[in-house]
């Protein structure tokens, strides 16, 4: 994973009217190759929203780590 | 020396939180210690809230645009056309540069330069489509509308996030409210189509949303992220490989923060310029704020979200002056009239912490929206309140 450069990191705690998909799938869709947007999320739900999306959508979720309430999660190209 | 504060983009953002500098300032702008500088494109200021309606008849041109100078404390110095027309922001020297070459040294800047459309960005939509989200596009819309005989309608938001993020729900559903008074509702399919799922990506709201669009026989196509569009044929062409025939189509073109964001280099890959979601001070650079449309926080771009955060940039901005007023910071605070007819709406009030309980769509809240829109000019603009 050293080699992925994040492009940006994203807290979707608090998501307003694009929701959290709404933010990431216009972030994801700019990054690059070798690129990864770290994302900050609150609870299971949004956890499992974003690793279906990742997944419908063809991006690799590289790494997820559980941090209290919140789960941090590197998607990549 | 006075203190130079800039406020880079005078619309809807850079007039609330002039004027409450203005107000918070008070005495060091009648010493002469202070000086705010307002720079923007043009000498008018456009209410584009107001354009919707419009666009259904609801509202005159007239009523949207007022002249910038009006609104402003007549303290604050105002600079339009080439003299206020920014061609670079320059955080590291602290200056801006506009279009006449004047170099502009500031203190403080407060960046409120907004949203850019780049319909470029897909082929063929500009031509193929119209928008509440243009003046002169709008006022397309409200003939077109005039004139319409049934077929089908598609509406379409290209990329999430754009500015005020209900509107493309009000817009279909003032749309469905519009052709049933017209007696033209069964004669139209009306087609949403969206980037994620659902109609809106916050779950409260677009559950609630979805139930009406349902219930008003409205067909929702989500994931749809628009590719292409042929202005000829009149087909819509999504990355999932729909293809949509449609009569009038109906665009939320994809938005990116300002160009000079861009060529200055301080904003993302979208031009949407880092911010500290507390402070509202661009990050790394702590004599810098950002407001309104401008920039990369997760929440709505709404006026209603620039005067929330007014409150907050005009207090620290003040403070970092005074060193008396204390710090504030934002909560994420956003209100958000939907309409749901042209005579009836619901709202959402939410923040970083708190979710929106949309109540059951009535008159009373049209009324709201209604009242919200006439007190802009008069209230909100000159931050009144
Ligand atoms: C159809 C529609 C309906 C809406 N409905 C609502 C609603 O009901 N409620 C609500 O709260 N919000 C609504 N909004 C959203 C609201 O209008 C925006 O969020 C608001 O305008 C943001 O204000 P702003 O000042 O940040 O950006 P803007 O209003 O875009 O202002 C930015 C200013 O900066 C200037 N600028 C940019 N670049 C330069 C440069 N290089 N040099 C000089 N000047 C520059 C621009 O010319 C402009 O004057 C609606 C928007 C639309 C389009």
């Amino acid at each position: 994973m050293d080699q992925v450069k994040i492009y940006k990191e994203l807290d979707l705690t608090s998501a307003g009217c694009a929701g959290p998909l709404g933010e990431l799938n216009q972030v994801a869709g700019d990054l690059k190759e070798g690129e990864a947007v770290k994302v900050i999320l609150e609870g299971k739900e949004s956890k499992l929203l974003v690793e279906s999306w990742a997944k419908k959508k063809g991006f690799k979720v590289l790494d997820v780590k559980e941090e209290g309430k919140k789960y941090v999660m590197l998607i990549a190209k | 020396m006075a203190k130079r504060i800039i406020i880079a983009g005078g619309n809807i953002a850079g007039t609330i939180v002039a004027n409450r500098l203005a107000q918070k300032l008070d005495e060091e702008l009648n010493k002469g210690e202070v000086e705010i500088v307002v720079l923007n494109k043009s000498e008018e200021h456009v209410y584009l809230p107001g354009q919707l309606l419009m666009a259904f008849g609801l509202e005159t041109p007239g009523e949207l645009v007022r002249k910038e100078r009006s609104l402003l404390d007549r303290r604050i110095k105002f600079l339009h056309g080439d003299a206020g027309t920014m061609t670079k922001i320059d955080v590291e020297n602290r200056q801006v540069i506009t279009a006449d070459g004047k170099p502009h040294k500031y203190d403080y800047l407060v960046i409120s330069t907004g949203v850019e459309y780049t319909w470029e960005e897909v082929p063929g939509y500009k031509e193929a489509s119209l928008t509440p989200y243009e003046f002169d596009s709008a006022l397309k819309m409200r003939e077109a509308l005039e004139n319409f005989q049934g077929g089908t309608v598609v509406i379409n938001v290209a990329k999430l996030p754009h500015r005020c993020p209900v509107a493309p729900i009000e817009t279909t559903l003032m749309l469905d409210d519009y052709l049933r008074k017209r007696g033209l509702r069964e004669k139209t399919r009306i087609v949403y189509t969206y980037p994620v799922e659902g109609v809106f990506a916050r779950p409260i709201t677009n559950k609630m949303m979805k139930g009406i669009f349902e219930q008003r026989g409205i067909e929702v196509h989500s994931p749809f992220n628009v590719t292409s569009v042929n202005p000829n044929e009149k087909i819509i062409e999504s990355q999932e490989g729909e293809k949509i025939k449609f009569d009038m189509l109906i665009a939320v073109p994809p938005n990116q923060g300002a160009k000079v964001i861009g060529d200055s280099g301080i904003g993302d890959r979208r031009r949407w310029v880092p911010t500290d979601k507390l402070t509202l001070r661009m990050k790394n650079h702590s004599d810098v704020y950002v407001i309104g449309d401008a920039t990369d926080l997760p929440v709505s771009k709404a006026g209603s979200t620039a005067d929330f955060e007014s409150y907050v940039v005009a207090n620290n901005l003040a403070n970092d002056i005074k060193g008396n007023l204390g710090v504030k910071h934002y909560g994420g605070d956003v209100l958000c009239y939907i309409a749901t007819g042209t005579d009836q709406a619901t709202y959402i009030r939410f923040s970083y912490t708190m979710n929106e309980s949309p109540p059951p769509p009535s008159y009373i809240h049209w009324w709201g929206k209604v009242m919200y829109n006439k007190m802009y000019w008069t209230v909100t603009a000159k931050a009144n309140i």
